[in-house]
C-alpha cells in the first residue's frame, strides 16, 4: 500500500527526521511504500504533491506542532505525536492501513487515551500559545508605533490629522484594533484548523467592541474552535455536497452561532457588568486614598483593555476633564505603566521562563510601559493568566497605593514618561517615580518566582 | 557533504570521563580548537549554551546533539564523545546520555550544520548503528561505522 506522511517537531532538527527515517524503515520492512514530508528548521522538504496524496491510502501526521490539515480533506488521517512515530512506526503503519476516510476524524490511539488527562491541559495551553504567538507582532508593532506617535507629536498627537506623528499613531491604533480579533482567530485555528479562523476572528472582533477585551476574545476563540469541531462531527452531508462544508456550511453556521453567543450570552452580562462597575467606582470617591489607589491599581492590571480596566481608566479621565490636577489619574496612569514594565523586567531576570518570542516582546514592553501602553502585557496575560494577572495586579496595587499616599497629581490623561519630563504636569515627581519603580520591581519579582521554567 | 567529512580522528574522544554535559561540551570544543575549526572556545560554548536553553538537545536513545552557529567558529566541524558513564541531558525520553555529537558552524553561510545533524539524526534510529558506535574500539572504527551507515 502507498502512504504519505508529514513529520514535524518544534525544534525541527532531530525528531522530525528520526520519525521520517523510522517510518521509511518500517514501510520497507512491511512491503509498503511511503513518502514523508519533513518540516524541519531548514524548511519543508519532500513536499507532498497532489499526485502523492491521490495515490495514498492514508496520511500519517507525526507532529508536535500544528500542521495544516486542509490539504488532506477527505483522506483517512492518523495523527500522532512524533515520539510515537519514532517508537512504534510499524504499529502506526498498521493503523494507517486500517484507517477509514471521514471528514478528518482523528484516529484515537491507545497512548492518546491514556494521556487524555495530560492532553487536555497541554491542549488548552497549546491553543492559547498559538493564539498569543500570532497576536504578539500586532501588539509590538502597534504599541511601538503609538509610542513613536506620542514621542513625535506629544500626547495630543491624535488631534493633528495628517501630521507624521498622527499617521504613525493611527497606524499603531490600526494594528491594535486587530490584536484582539487575531487572538480569537488563532486560538480557534489551533483547535479546529483553518475553518476555525473565521468564527474565532469574528468572535474576537465582537469582544473588542462590546468591551469584554482579551478575556472575551479568549472565550470566543475556544468557543469558536469547539463549535467548528462540533459542526464537523455532527453534521453529515451526502458525499456530493461534502464540498460545501468548508466553503459554506461551516463558516456560516459557526459564525452565526458565535455571533449569538457573543451578543446574548457574553454581551448582555458584560454591559450590565460595566454599568454596575462605573456606578460602584463613583460611590467610592470619599474612600481612604490609599485604599482607592490599591483598588484602581488592581483594576488597571486585571483585564487590560477589558471592562474592568476601562472602567478604572474612564473614572480617572473624568477627574481631569476640567483640567484640574487629579491624584486619581496619576495613580491610574502609573498603575497602567507597571504591567508592561514589570513583565519586561521579569523577562530579563528570569530568561529561562519565557520563550524566545516572549523575550522579544518583553524588550518592546519597556517602550510600551514607559508610554503608558498597558496592552503590551496582554499577550503574557493571555498565555498564562493564572500566574501573570495576580502578579501584575500586585505590582499595580503597590504603585497605586504609593502614588495616592504621596498625593502626586497629574493634569493630563495619558503620555507616560513623555509627560513626566514636562514641568508642572506631575506634582511630587520623586515619589511618583518611586511608586513606578516599586510596582515594577514587585511585579517582576513575583512573576519571576511563580512562572514555570520552559520545558523542552 | 558527508558526515565523515566533518569529523576528524582527533575529534573523536572515546572513554571520556565527565560529570555533567557542560564538561563534555568543553572537552569536545577544545578538540575542535586543536584542529583549527574553532578559534574562540568560550564564545562558541556560550552559543552552545544559548541554543540548549531554547530546547534540550538530548534526543533520547542515550544520545545528545549539542550544536551552535557561532562567531567563534572558523569552519564547520563535528566532534564526538563516548562517555565512560552516562550524564544527565534533560532528554526527551528521560534517559541519560553516553554519546555526544557536538556540531560547530560559522555564523556566515548556510545551515550546513543543520543538514549534517538531520543526516545524523536519521542514523540514530538504527539500533545497530548505536550498538556499533558503543562497541567501536578506535576512532578509525567509529568513522568506518558512520561511513558504512551513510551509504
Amino acid at each position: 500500500m502507498k502512504f504519505v506522511a508529514v513529520t514535524s517537531c518544534p525544534t525541527g532538527i532531530a525528531h522530525t527526521y528520526m520519525a521520517a527515517e523510522a517510518l521509511q524503515l518500517a514501510a520497507k520492512e512491511m512491503g509498503h511504500e511511503i513518502k514523508v514530508e519533513t518540516q524541519g528548521s531548514v524548511g519543508a522538504e519532500d513536499v507532498l504533491t497532489k499526485e502523492d496524496l491521490a495515490q495514498a491510502k492514508a496520511v500519517i501526521i507525526a507532529a508536535d506542532t500544528s500542521v495544516d490539515k486542509s490539504r488532506f480533506a477527505g483522506m483517512a488521517v492518523v495523527e500522532v505525536s512524533v515520539k510515537e512515530a519514532i517508537n512504534d512506526a510499524k504499529g502506526l503503519l498498521t493503523k494507517a492501513a486500517n484507517a477509514k476516510a471521514s471528514s478528518s476524524e482523528r484516529v484515537v490511539t491507545d497512548n492518546a487515551i491514556k494521556s487524555e488527562g495530560k492532553e487536555s491541559k497541554k491542549g488548552v495551553y497549546k491553543h492559547l500559545m498559538t493564539g498569543v504567538s500570532f497576536m504578539i507582532p500586532f501588539v509590538v508593532a502597534g504599541g511601538l508605533l503609538i509610542a513613536l506617535g506620542f514621542a513625535i507629536g506629544g500626547i495630543y498627537v491624535f488631534k493633528v490629522p495628517g501630521s507624521l506623528g498622527e499617521t504613525l499613531f493611527s497606524t499603531g491604533k490600526a494594528a491594535f484594533a486587530l490584536m484582539i480579533p487575531v487572538l480569537g482567530a488563532y486560538i480557534s485555528y489551533s483547535i479546529a484548523d483553518r475553518p476555525g479562523i473565521v468564527p474565532g476572528m469574528v468572535g474576537g472582533f465582537i469582544a473588542s467592541n462590546n468591551g469584554s477585551g482579551f478575556l472575551g476574545a479568549m472565550v470566543a476563540g475556544f468557543a469558536a474552535g469547539y463549535i467548528v469541531l462540533a459542526i464537523k462531527k455532527y453534521i453529515k452531508l451526502p458525499k456530493s455536497l461534502q464540498g460545501l462544508m468548508p466553503i459554506l456550511i461551516i463558516p456560516f453556521l459557526s459564525t452565526a452561532i458565535m455571533g449569538l453567543l457573543m451578543v446574548y450570552v457574553i454581551g448582555k452580562p458584560m454591559t450590565f457588568f460595566n454599568t454596575t462597575l462605573a456606578a460602584w467606582l463613583s460611590s467610592l470617591s470619599g474612600a481612604n486614598a490609599v485604599v482607592l489607589g490599591i483598588i484602581l491599581g488592581c483594576m488597571m492590571a486585571f483585564d487590560m483593555g477589558g471592562p474592568v480596566n476601562k472602567a478604572a481608566y474612564a473614572f480617572a479621565t473624568a477627574t481631569v476633564a476640567s483640567g484640574k490636577p487629579s491624584a486619581i489619574m496619576a495613580a491610574v496612569m502609573a498603575a497602567g505603566m507597571v504591567p508592561p514594565l514589570g513583565i519586561a523586567l521579569s523577562t530579563v531576570i528570569a530568561k529561562k521562563k519565557y520563550t524566545l518570542e516572549e523575550r522579544e516582546a518583553g524588550k518592546a514592553n519597556w517602550a510600551l510601559g514607559l508610554s503608558f501602553i498597558t496592552e503590551g502585557a496582554i499577550p503574557f496575560a493571555a498565555a498564562d493568566p493564572l500566574r501573570v494577572i495576580p502578579s501584575i495586579m500586585a505590582g499595580s496595587a503597590v504603585t497605586g497605593a504609593i502614588s495616592m499616599a504621596f498625593g502626586s497629581t497629574i493634569i493630563v490623561p495619558h503620555g507616560g514618561i513623555w509627560v513626566l519630563a514636562i514641568p508642572h504636569v506631575v506634582t511630587n515627581l520623586g515619589p511618583y517615580i518611586l511608586a513606578l519603580v516599586a510596582g515594577t520591581v514587585v511585579t517582576a519579582l513575583i512573576l519571576s518566582v511563580v512562572k514555570r521554567t520552559i520545558e523542552k | 557533504m558527508k558526515i565523515t567529512e566533518l569529523l576528524a580522528d582527533e575529534s573523536i574522544l572515546l572513554d571520556l570521563k565527565a560529570e555533567k554535559k557542560e564538561d563534555v561540551w568543553e572537552a569536545l570544543a577544545n578538540s575542535l580548537k586543536e584542529i583549527g575549526a574553532v578559534h574562540d572556545v568560550s564564545k562558541y560554548l556560550e552559543d552552545v549554551q544559548a541554543r540548549e536553553m531554547k530546547g534540550t538537545t538530548g534526543v533520547g536513545f542515550g544520545v545528545a546533539i549539542p550544536h551552535a552557529k557561532s562567531e567563534g567558529v572558523t569552519r564547520p566541524a563535528l566532534a564526538m564523545a563516548r562517555l565512560e558513564n552516562k550524564v544527565d541531558v534533560h532528554s526527551l525520553d528521560g534517559t541519560q546520555a553516553d554519546l555526544f555529537f557536538l556540531i560547530a558552524a560559522p555564523i556566515q553561510g548556510e545551515d550546513i550544520h543543520l543538514r549534517a545533524l538531520s543526516k545524523l539524526a536519521r542514523l540514530l534510529i538504527h539500533a545497530s548503528f548505536l550498538e556499533s558506535l558503543r562497541t567501536a574500539k578506535t576512532p578509525e572504527e567509529v568513522k568506518a561505522v558512520i561511513e558504512a551507515q551513510e551509504s
